[in-house]
């Protein structure tokens, strides 16, 4: 009896690692259809929408997209719309270059999927092996779609004349960025400390220092740190008033040619003065060892003078979060205020974070026959419409907001601290793949409008738009050529080996000379195709002519 | 010398036997023997749409590759030393520890301590991890004592020149207790009568542990060896949570081991399946190879090996 048990599980475990082999990609099956995917008549539709097609998606956050699928309003509008029935296939941040590579490999990729490995070598090779397919060549029939394609920093990235993705907007122009990376520090205690705004190096050094060592909290103990950060990304921008392209890690132009910013002689200012920062206490002394998002546990609990952090609502909105867990009297908003990233460099000027316009891009298999992807494309142009802008800011008419007039007014449920229902906890399909599918769309955070000031809070919301306003208006935008950063070379593309940001934690925690140390980091380099790299850069430039 | 007719004949006659054996032998086809296939992918330049088998044949060029990286030899280093250290600090450990958990005579104390020193295993390395930087850090216990007696803060977990001593410290700490109770088990299948006739000799307890417990704990300890010799390039086994866990750039010269090592590698670069792979069969030969060596060893030295 249990010898024949066991046999019959080998023989179908065979069997699954047989169709496995076989890899039979397109038979998705999974999950049953619910009432909403039943099909009714789409009111008034084009006709060519009759077939229902089965769309398989991945995406980001798609593992809190669908809860309940018979409860979601939003994914039966949208597939009762455009006439599929949505099938997800799970990833995480955490896993979903994995999942990519093993999907590609046994040909089970979903029908679409987001990654960002725009212009890298995998992306090429994707290409190459026909894993992915290209858009239409006339995308007239989806003016929002063609949009995103024709914008400056986007039109260039066709190859062999076809788009193979469609950027993942963030933001609509690059100057949008402009406090992605910010300083909140403690208004109170530097009312305490007697010290004004900071200017210079030095100004940011003492104000850092003090915050570390002269008991800002007033308890007679060393118990406060300088500056800590939200995540190690934050720690290079900080020299950004010494060499501003370490505040977006772009190539830089020197003497005529491109360099990647970590290739630069500037880099050996930026590490001496890193070093100084941390020896003299003003860097949080355990930032090395810290784990994503502790600055903001630190934060909260009135430990910190000041976090290297994005300077927008959402960000503050979480730092908040954490500053409300231990501080029940103090509201954040009275208490912080949002500096420049860095100091002003030697000219006397500031800079402010800049980057193209979209962070990943949306990917096809090339599975997807040409009815399939007219209608993924529909569902791309309808995702960016103006009319899918407004949902995503108000939700749906006559049951989420009204119009009187032209005014909007919000009739959403709200939950027990009078912040309303996030559109993500009413519609779970919309929170964890539809709002962000085509677009991220960060801009509507930054819109004056009633639900991000009533969600916000109005004034931690102000305190972030304020910050936005006079960066656009007084700091200058880091000088960097995008088309340089998109630009692919097999050399430029392996230099992702390179991972500066740890090297140069390496230098600010070492013993020895930083700028020595930092030589023999750069000649490392060297031996891991910089030079190369920078050579193939240069010749395309010229070759291409993408030199402004 | 069988013959082959004898073979089949003792197969037919032994017949239902061999049946049992079969799904567990084709357990083993499926999921342990098939996949490793997978290995030529050392050999290999993926190509996602031609498959493992219809991928072009490079030769050796992902092992070129990988040796001519400067950190894949500072990991091999590591990884070597790492593993010695272990086996000097950390091996003998639980052995002394089991031996002295035994002397204790009251069993409700005996058991107590057993539970104290076995818990910490329990927590994962992300805990215990957690519970290390709040312990070590700036303002960490440690800190607050050193300035209490006036001398300088220092950070362990960031300082390359003490890292490795918090390793072997900490996963001591961690898995001591849990290394004693296959050492425990050995001792109680020790028949009380050979410590009834020692003590009726006039062995003191020392002398008992000498001539009775240790000799038959050594066959386990030598076997344990073996198999922590086998696992010298994983680092000790388990090396990877830990260190994973616990160490930062600022350590990696000291602390980056060849796992830790391939897992940032095929993360950074994104697609090196190949060059992975390569590693972790450069790994398995390694390791497989140690454990044969130390297999002879042991049997030279008139114990019995794991075959």
């Amino acid at each position: 009896m249990f010898s024949s048990k066991r046999l019959g599980a080998a023989i179908v475990s065979i069997a699954l690692a047989a169709t496995a082999v076989a890899g039979c990609g397109g038979t998705e099956s999974t999950g049953t259809p619910s009432p909403a995917g039943t099909a009714k008549g789409s009111e008034g539709k084009a006709s060519d929408n009759s077939k229902k097609l089965d769309i398989s998606v991945s995406f980001f956050n798609i593992g809190s997209a669908f809860p309940d699928r018979n409860s979601d309003p939003f994914l039966k509008f949208l597939q009762d719309k455009f006439n599929v029935n949505i099938v997800d296939k799970v990833i995480s941040y955490a896993d979903y270059k994995e999942k990519y590579q093993l999907w590609a490999a046994s040909g089970d990729l979903p029908d679409i999927f987001s990654d960002d490995v725009v212009n890298t070598d995998q992306y090429y090779s994707r290409i190459k092996q026909g894993i992915i397919r290209p858009l239409p060549s006339d995308l007239s029939k989806y003016p929002n779609v063609q949009k995103v394609l024709q914008q400056d920093d986007t039109k260039g990235l066709t190859v062999d004349g076809k788009f193979y993705m469609i950027p993942r907007l963030t933001y609509q122009n690059t100057d949008q960025w402009a406090i992605e990376r910010a300083v909140v520090v403690r208004k109170d205690w530097m009312e305490k400390l007697g010290l004004k705004d900071p200017v210079t190096y030095d100004d940011y050094l003492n104000l850092f220092k003090a915050f570390a060592l002269k008991d800002p909290d007033g308890n007679g103990k060393d118990d406060t740190v300088g500056l800590t950060f939200r995540t190690s990304t934050f720690l290079l921008p900080l020299a950004g008033g010494t060499f501003p392209n370490v505040i977006n890690g772009s190539w830089v132009k020197e003497n005529g040619r491109y360099l990647p910013y970590y290739a630069s002689d500037k880099m050996k200012d930026v590490v001496k003065q890193l070093r100084q920062l941390y020896t003299e206490k003003a860097i949080d002394q355990d930032f090395a060892i810290m784990k994503p998002n502790d600055g903001f546990d630190k934060f909260g609990q009135g430990k910190v003078g000041a976090l290297g952090v994005q300077g927008t609502a959402n960000a503050l909105n979480s730092l908040k979060n954490s500053w409300n867990k231990y501080n029940k009297d103090t509201k954040l908003e009275d208490v912080i205020k949002i500096i420049p990233i860095s100091w002003a460099a030697a000219d006397g000027n500031r800079y402010r974070y800049s980057a193209v316009t979209f962070w990943s891009e949306s990917y096809f298999s090339s599975k997807v026959d040409d009815e399939k992807m007219d209608r993924i494309l529909q569902i791309y142009n309808w995702l960016l419409s103006d009319e899918f802008m407004t949902f995503k800011r108000y939700g749906f008419e006559g049951k989420d907001y009204k119009k009187e007039g032209d005014k909007f007014v919000i009739t959403r449920d709200q939950d027990s601290s009078g912040k309303y229902k996030s559109l993500g906890s009413l519609y779970p399909s919309f929170g964890g793949l539809f709002g962000a599918l085509a677009a991220w769309g960060q801009w509507l955070e930054m819109e004056d409008n009633p639900v991000n000031k009533v969600n916000y809070g109005e004034q931690l919301w102000s305190l972030s738009n304020n910050m936005y306003k006079s960066s656009v208006a007084s700091l200058k935008p880091v000088p960097s050529n995008f088309k340089v950063e998109l630009l692919y070379t097999p050399a430029k593309a392996k230099l992702s080996a390179v991972n500066p940001t740890e090297d140069i934690i390496k230098v600010i925690l070492g013993k020895e000379d930083p700028v020595s140390m930092w030589d023999t980091i750069v000649k490392g380099y060297n031996g891991k195709g910089l030079q190369q790299a920078i050579k193939e850069v240069n010749e395309e430039v010229q070759k291409q002519g993408l030199d402004k | 010398m069988r013959t082959k007719t004898g073979l089949i004949k003792r197969m037919v006659e032994y017949k239902y036997m061999y049946l049992l054996v079969l799904p567990l032998a084709a357990y083993y086809v499926v999921f342990d023997y098939g996949p490793m296939y997978g290995i030529i992918l050392a050999f290999k330049e993926f190509n996602f749409s031609k498959g493992i088998m219809g991928s072009p044949w490079i030769g050796l060029a992902n092992f070129k590759e990988v040796f001519e990286l400067d950190e894949f030899w500072l990991a091999f280093r590591n990884t070597i030393i790492i593993s010695f250290g272990r086996l000097i600090f950390e091996f003998p450990v639980p052995i002394v520890v089991a031996l002295l958990i035994n002397e204790v005579r009251r069993a409700g104390v005996k058991k107590f301590y057993q539970v104290v020193y076995t818990f910490p295993h329990f927590l994962s390395w992300v805990i215990v991890s957690g519970i290390m930087v709040n312990f070590l850090g700036t303002f960490g216990v440690l800190n607050q004592l050193l300035e209490l007696v006036g001398l300088q803060k220092i950070n362990l977990l960031v300082d390359p020149s003490h890292f490795r001593s918090l390793i072997y410290t900490s996963s001591l700490w961690k898995d001591m207790g849990w290394g004693t109770i296959i050492y425990l088990a050995a001792i109680a299948g020790i028949n009380p009568s050979l410590y009834e006739a020692a003590a009726i000799d006039g062995a003191g307890r020392f002398q008992q542990m000498q001539h009775i417990t240790w000799p038959a704990l050594k066959g386990t300890v030598v076997i344990l060896l073996i198999l922590q010799v086998g696992r010298t390039m994983s680092s000790g086994g388990g090396g990877f949570d830990q260190i994973f866990n616990l160490y930062n750039p600022a350590v990696y010269e000291k602390a980056d081991i060849l796992d830790t090592y391939i897992y940032r590698r095929t993360f950074a670069l994104g697609s090196s399946y190949g060059t992975s792979t390569a590693v972790g069969l450069f790994k398995s030969v390694i390791n497989c190879v140690l454990l044969v060596m130390t297999n002879r060893l042991a049997k030279r030295w008139g114990q019995e090996g794991i075959y």
